[in-house]
């Protein structure tokens, strides 16, 4: 058997459940780098103990996570860019580093990006096959990440942060941001609509928004939703500019169900734009509720021209 | 440009040369109006949140693009006949792109085109003649512009019918009217 093969078996042979930091010795003694996992805050998760001179390494183990100056030479490296344009694994090369490094994405259940893992090549230059055999720990990573209900949380509370954000037009700089958008997109089709729905007019004893908002994830798994400002929000998708009502058809039950009502923006395609179209959703819920109580959807499109 | 990261290294000059290129080897197979986003992002290998730290919207990858398109060198040409030579060539150069622009083309994609058409023009009398746009040019200007814009986008919506070349000369010789202005 060749060494290739013989890393993969090993690697392949590492069994999910005994926790993260497992994962990362066991894939540390085979890969002869060591890795880290962040957070979606560059927060450090797990490492492998190593000493080392790189100074990026180094910055994650003595404040355990990575500073605005070091963010903003990965911004002016376009870093950010080329992990989002990237699949699963980014090869970083880069003169400005002193060492090569390679990126995997890590996931939750619902296809939200959590952090990624980072493997630094500090011991030995990476061979052609290490990306390959990365990728298949981060594999693994994700499954140890996707069987955790702490890191479901966390993911779903990252996004809503970052919906609050683009809706908050709290973004100052894109540059930042382009990996983390990059990650809202994951799973949604190319024509994007905003929905707000109002869950006041519901039975009291379930106005949870958030016992609401997981029901709505478990019917329709297709959409994005976050808890705003007193409403749901859901961040629809299709490949089509007209909106087909059928594609709510798994959510109607539930509104009817409810007594809740629905209303849903213009549609866009850039998330930066998520703002507007969320004061469209807002307008249209509330001209609906004011002017026409029988019906649940209310769309802007229609009453663009009463508002 | 859009808003955002203006530190223009040369990734981010790749980023953006990958996607004119993507635009108009898009512009070569489908109408504009059906060009997507994803459909950018795809061609030119990034993703979407790249495609909007770099530009607005399509159109504005459109703006953009239109300037990169082949070109004959301006060269001497300082008149508004050589400035209609020089879109002409263009036109042929780019009949494809051209016609997928402006096949069931909307408001803001025919304002694009305008623009480009006119600032063209502008370019060609201003550097040639070196001097700055008075009300002369800026009507003469305006007209051919919108007259251009008009003719190409009639030849396209009637599938180029047969009679377009004694058409043509009908158009060279209603521009010679205007042409004539410009000389008084």
């Amino acid at each position: 058997m060749n060494n290739t093969s013989d890393k993969m078996e090993q690697i392949i042979a590492i069994t999910n459940g005994k926790g993260v930091q497992y994962i990362l010795d066991e894939a540390y003694r085979i890969l002869g780098n060591p890795i880290l996992t962040h957070d979606m805050e560059y927060k450090v998760i797990a490492y492998n103990e190593n000493e080392t001179d790189d100074p990026i390494w180094n910055e994650f183990m003595t404040t355990g996570m990575v500073g605005h100056d070091r963010l903003v030479f990965y911004r002016d490296e376009c870093f950010f860019e080329m992990a989002a344009d990237a699949g699963k694994i980014t090869f970083l090369l880069s003169d400005k580093l002193k060492y090569d490094r390679l990126f995997g994405k890590l996931f939750t259940k619902d296809s939200i990006q959590i952090g990624c893992a980072c493997m630094t090549a500090t011991e030995k230059p990476f061979e052609e096959v290490d990306p390959i055999l990365f990728e298949i720990v981060c594999d693994i990573l994700n499954k140890e990440f996707c069987n955790s209900e702490l890191y479901q949380s966390y993911g779903q509370a990252y996004m809503e942060t970052l919906i609050g954000q683009l809706i908050e037009n709290n973004i100052e700089d894109i540059g930042f941001y382009i990996a983390t958008i990059e990650s809202l997109y994951i799973g949604l089709k190319s024509i994007l609509r905003v929905a707000v729905l109002d869950i006041n007019q519901c039975n009291p004893t379930y106005t949870k928004l958030t016992y609401f908002r997981d029901i709505f994830k478990q019917a329709q798994p297709d959409f994005k939703y976050a808890v705003f400002s007193n409403y749901i929000l859901i961040l629809m998708s299709s490949d089509s500019t007209i909106l087909h009502i059928e594609d709510l058809n798994k959510l109607y039950t539930l509104f009817e169900k409810n007594n809740m009502y629905i209303g849903i923006s213009d549609c866009f395609e850039n998330l930066f734009d998520l703002r507007e179209h969320y004061k469209e959703a807002i307008s249209a819920l509330n001209h609906g509720l004011k002017n026409n109580g029988r019906q649940r959807i209310f769309l802007y499109d229609e009453m663009e021209h009463f508002l | 440009m859009a808003a955002g990261n203006q530190n223009k290294d040369l990734r981010a000059l790749k980023t953006e040369k990958a996607l004119r290129s993507a635009m108009t080897i898009l512009l070569n197979k489908k109408n504009f109006n059906k060009i997507t986003i994803t459909d950018l992002c795809a061609e030119a290998m990034i993703c979407r949140a790249t495609f909007y730290a770099h530009y607005i919207d399509k159109y504005d990858l459109l703006k953009h693009s239109l300037k990169h398109l082949d070109w004959e060198d301006i060269g001497k040409r300082n008149t508004y006949e050589q400035a209609e030579e020089l879109i002409n060539k263009f036109v042929q150069k780019n009949e494809t792109v051209i016609r997928n622009l402006l096949y069931d083309a909307d408001t803001e994609t025919l304002d694009i085109l305008f623009e480009f058409i006119l600032s063209t023009i502008n370019f060609v009398v201003e550097k040639g003649r070196n001097e700055k746009m008075n009300p002369k040019y800026t009507v003469l200007s305006n007209f051919y512009a919108g007259g251009m814009l008009h003719y190409f986008s009639w030849q396209v919506k009637n599938q180029f019918p047969p009679e377009v070349t004694t058409m043509n000369k009908y158009l060279y010789k209603l521009m010679g009217k205007l042409r004539d202005l410009d000389k008084e």
